[in-house]
């Protein structure tokens, strides 16, 4: 949430001895609410020349200020300046500042910045500290429920990250619905790439040939929530715009940590913890011999009274999770540095599963003389997630997958030479403890990112001034993919090619370059303030996948070469964008009103015409009223227009034909059957050689108010987006060979209304509060879709799938309702839709003393599941309610009636909470001379989830981030909860 | 603004040459507009490649349809489908991509991959292929075509097809024919118009057909295999004078192994399809062993209460199902027997083989009223593929039923044989049809798929 803090100063009149003409004065700058010391405030004498700035430590000293009474002005960046009067004699004071929304500076082009009170669209700003509360393994993960207006969910409970981020409703069909994310100003990628486990559980040869169903991780997780100074987050197209044609879903901009002129500051972090399922699903409780046979012709003799808990045996674990952080940073007055180190083991629910990861990384900066600075960023991470064998399948060896049809009567357990018992009751015969103990799924990415920028200031005076930026950067990732499936599990035993490997290898290169020329005029009349900005960027990617699957391994070696039949799968992508653009903002009206307008062109080698030039416009306006009203100190209106899009999906320009097939040998090529994302149907996909971007406007408006002193804002914006050229896969009659054609068209349509309010009540006895309160509501609408309707995902009309349709919600899910008068099969409504009704959070910080006490609290309401897990527990008449409801549920299902599994996804989380406490410094440098700072605290992440949906977790996407269709549950890895404790050591 | 549009674009345009990326992954079907032989010859194995694709899985031709024909059973937790819907569902789910879509989509695209081919060979930039090898290759294409619209029509019957579909992408779709009289008439004249290209079509085909048309491989002998699809469309059509003639200019022989026939064929090696029909969860269905013929002077363990041990039925039975140690039960469904018709990855299906084409005159004959001839074809097959004696008390009143049962256990598993042949003669019911539970009903053909008709605005 924003901070919109006020101006509190509190000066501590302390000790003092009377010195003639001049005399020393010590003092420190602190955050009043954090307590953290505030290096590089600066500390003015007001009417003299003397000034200090704050060390790392936030303290500061002035040998010569004059002897009598005297005012002191301390300002700090993202702090409002405050006047301190200083007694005569008096020596010592503290100052404590609070942040406040007013002095944040925020992002509005890509080489230009404004303060918050001037910007004109919504930003969202979350601070580290808020960003950090509760450990949590991703970025993605940790802004659940601190942005308005985002949709953050995950896709399972799998170590290592699957989140989505949605901003603002959907905004494509086919397009990812990820934000744009910008790390130090380089795009970054945020790819997700399946690890090919699909080879083995076939879960691509069902109903849905998307590979997305592998669990896979996109690679935003690989950058350290650690190293965050802050997050800024573009929910509209008039922000957004400046990235043109990849910003439809908005931008995250993160910045991350930079070292500042003072003492040389060492923070260590040390945590520990561990995770626990959070709910079982159970099974059935056979009473019977006979209701075992029934359920289990012919194996019904297997039957006895015990039960055992198999969810439990099989995601039981609950190991020591550690995390070590050390960064270092300081600096001289023209350079600067910050470096940090982290180590991180979190072990999964399920053994042989979890997640590691180790990071370095290095942020300088340095001035050269007093035109010219350079920063420069990179960061080098190793991860290895340890996924586990979950999600859809087709040849039961998914963990849940069998355990759907096997009774609780079934000992799974190890025998005492070390194997394990066959599981008669699943084709194949596998038992999860099996396929647990041997079988691997691991994900290693090494991933280096870096940039630089470079500003030079080419001309000034008083009223003007020219700046030349120059930025660029590069983002290289190498994931490699380890599978194996040794030939003793059963399922390999029972297949004619004994054990399985795979080895998959995707290299990922992203090359930024930008050139900015920027000019600020501040004419001394003060009649205006005008910024106007222009530049180049060129961006370029690359991504190569190369997937081998071999069977029948030689000696049960995991080694691909071990095996005699191999396949091979290759995807190699390159796209090369240019943009430019102009941009002007001006402040008038004694800074009251903000104007700014923009305009970017682009071109992108994915467009069916590479040198087309898309154009991006933006304008908007605000205006500041201040102390309109009693007890309001500042109210601003403003209205923003702004247009983005998204560019094509690369390879949408061809009509391929697959040549990755052959017949003993001799090649053959046909219909291309290999399409991303996977053709509607499973069908051939055909391409458009004139494929456009898609493209979104915007119409944002909203207010922000700041009222008692600033112990309330509200931020309030109402905004619609209208998407039109829609990316669609046109469905076309698959009688013409293709299932789908790539093309523009049709129009969809978002409003949504965002509320926050934050309070900060004046509370006695050293109370602080900070409460916000978060609500959002979007609604979705597809205005015309001129192919007609057509179903974007899901596995069959009985299973419930996602269906476009003209007036319709973009996310309604469409199932079968019974047959039709003529008793074909089926009648076809809307069963359900996925987007929620709305989304609220709670957000409160209390403080008491040394003591403080986080908890955030997520809200959804409103949303359906497709619950294909309940449907494969009845289909085996072996779910935990079979007996009451289970066997009518199935059966309704059977008469053709979808509605029998989908299922509320309404939820109350509470997401994190944190409580801790900070021992003075004081106190803590008498245990520990160099030590200032110790913070002790113990946290738990998702500690309770109520929710009527009966799965693991609402939060659930079997085909991963997907604007459509997620929101189906198909044997996921199970949501878990996790506490933590944390002991915080800072040395400077 | 438009002076601004203008500097932008100028900007972006100056500050680089084009950008253009082309395809990396593949080759686009533009290039076909200036056709080579290897991108022709490319077209004509992928006929095959693509033919073959609908007949492995467990939602295929093979399993899906004998599953539909109680043939085969396939009991899965990952799915329950293969039981509500296929074995209980009041109607099958048209908007379901492997449950019958397959039965579409696959086709269709190998449909489209043959019109490529056939336009390639009339694009008169086309050199380097000789007439006849042009001719041969037309041919060898409309037939693989014939093989993948009867699929189509196998499948939904008179629910319909779409069979004038040589047009670009965007244009019209032809219409829906709900007439099988027309679709038979259609493949009919296509099957003829092809061994007219084959006649034409030299000594040998330009490109290798693979071990599934071994001594099928030059135009003349692929032309038997023309002529035998013809047989089995004028036989499924009522035309049994000109299924007569066919079969006549077929590879039928009394004399050769009955096994002697064309194949999918399957590999192993890298790019290559594996038969994938091995899976443990498809099962034969019971009623197979519970129903087959006893052999005669089995002795005592075979005179037991059925289930009979194997070895005491019909040869056929042994040869094609083997016993498991536990039955595998799923949803009060259960089998206790899986197929060996299929032991490797690399086994071949048959497309059609002389067994069928036997029995396929017999049928014809039966039709022409001529139940002696067909007579002596029923026994041939049951002596000689079932080890069982001949029959001699076969009459017009039980010759069908007799006809029906050597095709179920002749052509047992190959591809939903016993399926289409109930439904052509109105037998698609629980009479002829084991039906396991009171719940399980019978489909007889696939609904036009969604994938069709919801772009056609249905």
């Amino acid at each position: 949430m924003q901070r919109k803090w006020v101006v509190v100063a509190l000066p501590f009149l302390l000790s003092g001895a009377a010195q003639a003409q001049t005399r020393g004065i010590r003092g420190n700058v602190t955050n009043v609410v954090s307590g953290d010391p505030l290096p590089g405030a600066t500390v003015e004498v007001v009417g003299t020349d003397r000034v200090a700035s704050t060390g790392a430590d936030g303290g500061f000293t002035i040998s010569d200020a004059p002897a009598g009474a005297i005012t002191l002005r301390v300002s700090r960046n993202g702090f409002r300046a405050s006047q301190v009067p200083l007694a005569e004699g008096q020596s010592e004071v503290k100052v404590g500042l609070q942040e406040e929304l007013e002095e944040e500076i925020v992002v509005t082009g890509r080489a230009s910045t404004t303060e918050r009170r001037h910007l004109a669209v919504s930003v969202q700003t979350v601070k580290a500290e808020d960003l950090n509360e509760v450990p949590a393994q991703t970025i993605d993960q940790q802004l659940q429920g601190k942005v308005n207006g985002a949709n953050i969910q995950r896709n399972d409970g799998a170590p290592g990250g699957g989140v989505q981020v949605r901003l603002r409703g959907v905004s494509s069909i086919n397009a990812s619905p990820e934000p744009l994310f910008v790390v130090d100003g380089m795009i970054v990628s945020d790819v997700a790439i399946p690890s090919g486990l699909f080879n083995v559980t076939k879960s691509n040869l069902g109903g849905n040939h998307s590979q997305q169903q592998d669990m896979v991780v996109n690679r935003i997780a690989d950058f350290n929530p650690e190293d965050i100074e802050s997050i800024e987050v573009l929910k509209g197209a008039a922000a957004a715009a400046i990235y043109g044609s990849k910003a439809s879903n908005g931008v995250v901009i993160i910045t991350t940590k930079r070292g500042a002129a003072g003492v040389t500051r060492v923070d260590f972090t040390q945590r520990f913890g561990a995770s626990y399922l959070s709910k079982e699903i159970g099974s059935r409780t056979f009473k019977s011999q006979a209701d075992a046979e029934a359920a289990f012709p012919g194996l019904g003799n297997l039957w006895s009274p015990t039960v055992y808990d198999h969810d439990a045996e099989v995601a039981g674990r609950h190991d020591l999770a550690t995390e070590s952080i050390l960064s270092v940073s300081g600096g001289e007055k023209d350079f600067r540095y910050f470096v940090s180190g982290s180590v991180k083991n979190d072990p999964g629910i399920i053994d042989n599963t979890g997640y590691q990861k180790q990071a370095v990384r290095l942020n300088l900066g340095k001035d050269i003389g007093d035109r010219w600075t350079l920063n420069f960023y990179s960061n080098l991470v190793h991860s290895d997630a340890r996924r586990g064998i979950e999600n859809n399948d087709n040849v039961n060896i998914s963990h849940w997958v069998v355990l759907s049809s096997t009774p609780s009567f079934l000992n799974l357990n190890k025998n005492p030479d070390g194997t394990y018992p066959s599981n008669p009751f699943v084709p194949g015969g596998d038992n999860p403890l099996q396929t647990v103990a041997l079988a691997n799924n691991d994900e290693g990415v090494w991933r280096f990112t870096s940039s630089a920028d470079s500003t030079v200031k080419v001309y000034s005076d008083e009223e003007q001034q020219l700046r030349f930026l120059v930025n660029g950067g590069v983002d290289r990732f190498q994931q490699e993919n380890d599978l194996f499936f040794p030939p003793e599990l059963f399922l390999e035993q029972a297949q004619p090619l004994h054990g399985a490997s795979i080895y998959g290898t995707t290299a990922n290169l992203a090359l930024n370059l930008g050139l900015n020329l920027v000019h600020d005029w501040r004419p001394k009349s003060g009649l205006l303030n005008a910024t106007t900005s222009g530049g180049f960027q060129f961006e370029s990617t690359e991504l190569r996948n190369f997937r081998l699957f071999t069977q029948n391994l030689n000696a049960g070696q995991s080694n691909i070469n071990a095996g005699t039949q191999t396949s091979i799968g290759e995807d190699h992508e390159v796209v090369h964008d240019r943009g430019a653009y102009l941009q002007e903002e001006v402040l008038l009206l004694d800074r009251k009103l903000a104007l700014t307008a923009g305009l970017r062109g682009e071109t992108s080698s994915t467009n069916g015409d590479p040198n087309a030039v898309f154009f991006y416009p933006k304008a908007s306006a605000s205006y500041r009223f201040q102390t309109p009203v009693n007890n309001v100190d500042d109210l601003k209106l403003r209205a923003a227009y702004g247009e983005t899009g998204n560019h094509a999906f690369y390879g949408a320009r061809f009509t391929g034909l697959q040549i990755d097939q052959n017949l003993q040998g001799v090649p053959g090529t046909g219909l291309n059957f290999e399409c991303t994302p996977a053709a509607p149907g499973n069908g051939a996909c055909a391409g458009d050689p004139n494929i456009r971007p898609e493209r979104a406007k915007e119409i944002e408006v909203g207010t922000d108010v700041t009222a008692l002193d600033g112990a309330a804002t509200l931020e309030l914006n109402v905004y619609q987006r209208t998407i039109f050229d829609l990316l669609l896969q046109r469905a076309v009659p698959a009688s013409s060979g293709w299932t789908a054609q790539w093309s523009n068209g049709g129009v969809l349509r978002n409003r949504g209304i965002e509320i926050a309010l934050q309070l900060q009540p004046k509370l006695p006895m050293d109370l602080h509060w900070l409460s916000t309160v978060a609500f959002s509501r979007n609604v979705s609408e597809v205005r015309s879709l001129p192919g007609g309707p057509f179903i974007s995902g899901g596995f069959a009309a009985s299973l419930g799938v996602y269906e476009i349709q003209q007036g319709a919600s973009a996310t309604q899910i469409v199932g079968t309702a019974g047959l039709n008068p003529d008793g074909s099969c089926c009648v076809l409504k809307k069963v359900g839709d996925a987007e929620p009704d709305f989304l609220m959070h709670f957000s409160n910080r209390l403080t008491w003393r040394q003591f403080s006490l986080f908890f955030l609290l997520d809200w959804q309401y409103g949303s359906s599941i497709i619950n294909l897990t309940r449907l494969l527990y009845d289909g085996a008449s072996n779910s935990a309610d079979w007996d009451t409801t289970g066997q009518a549920r199935l059966n309704h299902w059977v008469a053709h009636y979808t509605e029998a599994y989908i299922e509320s996804a309404s939820f109350l989380k509470l997401r994190e909470i944190t409580l801790s406490y900070d021992f003075a410094p004081a106190t803590v440098s008498r245990f520990w001379g160099a030590a200032k700072k110790l913070r002790l605290s113990a946290s738990a992440r998702n500690l309770f989830t109520i929710t009527p949906y009966s799965g693991w977790d609402p939060e659930v996407s079997n085909f991963g981030n997907q604007n459509i269709y997620r929101n189906i549950d198909v044997t996921p890895y199970p949501a878990s909860r996790s506490f933590w404790t944390s002991l915080e050591l800072g040395f400077y | 603004m438009k002076t601004l549009r203008t500097a932008l674009t100028a900007t972006l345009l100056l500050a680089a040459c084009t950008f253009d990326v082309p395809d990396l992954n593949r080759p686009g079907i533009e290039s076909l507009q200036n056709p080579t032989p290897s991108q022709v010859e490319a077209l004509a194995t992928g006929l095959l490649i693509g033919a073959r694709a609908s007949y492995i899985d467990d939602t295929g031709v093979v399993s899906e349809w004998g599953v539909l024909g109680r043939e085969s059973l396939v009991l899965t937790p990952s799915d329950p489908r293969f039981v509500s819907e296929l074995l209980q569902g009041p109607n099958l789910d048209p908007g379901s991509g492997n449950f019958g879509g397959n039965n579409w989509r696959l086709p269709y695209a190998n449909i489209r991959g043959a019109n490529l081919l056939l336009n390639a060979l009339d694009n008169p930039t086309l050199v380097g292929l000789t007439t006849a090898q042009k001719e041969s290759l037309r041919g060898f294409a409309e037939t693989i075509q014939a093989l993948d619209y009867l699929q189509v029509l196998d499948a939904h019957d008179s629910n319909g097809v779409v069979l004038d579909v040589n047009h670009d992408l965007g244009s019209t779709p032809a219409p829906i024919v709900t007439s099988t009289d027309d679709a038979f008439t259609f493949l009919e004249k296509l099957l003829d118009d092809a061994q007219a290209h084959l006649a034409a079509g030299g000594s040998a085909f330009p490109i290798p057909l693979g071990t599934g048309f071994t001594g099928f491989d030059t135009p003349a002998t692929f032309a038997k295999f023309n002529r035998a699809l013809r047989a089995r469309v004028a036989v499924y059509h009522g035309k049994f004078a000109d299924a007569l003639t066919a079969l006549a200019a077929s590879f039928l022989d009394t004399g050769a192994p009955l096994t002697l026939g064309v194949y999918h064929a399957y590999g192993s090696g890298t790019g290559d399809t594996p038969n994938d029909l091995n899976a443990s969860e498809i099962l034969c269905h019971p009623s197979v062993v519970l129903e087959a013929e006893a052999l005669p002077g089995g002795g005592s363990k075979c005179s037991g209460a059925p289930p009979l041990p194997l070895d005491c039925l019909d040869e056929r039975v042994g040869a094609k199902v083997k016993a498991l140690a536990k039955p595998t039960a799923l949803s009060n469904h259960s089998s206790g027997y899986v197929f060996t018709l299929y032991p490797a990855s690399t086994s071949p299906i048959a497309i059609i083989r002389n067994e069928e084409l036997i029995l396929l005159r017999a049928e014809a004959n039966i039709g022409l009223g001529n139940v002696g001839v067909a007579k002596a074809d029923i026994n041939f097959i049951r002596t000689n593929s079932g080890g069982l004696p001949a029959k001699g008390t076969l009459d017009a009143t039980n010759i069908l039923d007799e006809l029906l049962n050597q095709k179920r256990y002749s052509l047992l598993f190959e591809g939903g044989h016993r399926w289409i042949d109930l439904r052509r003669y109105g037998k698609l019911d629980f009479a002829h049809v084991a039906q396991d539970t009171p719940q399980d009903t019978l489909h007889a053909r696939y609904p036009l798929p969604l994938i069709e008709t919801q772009p056609r605005g249905f």
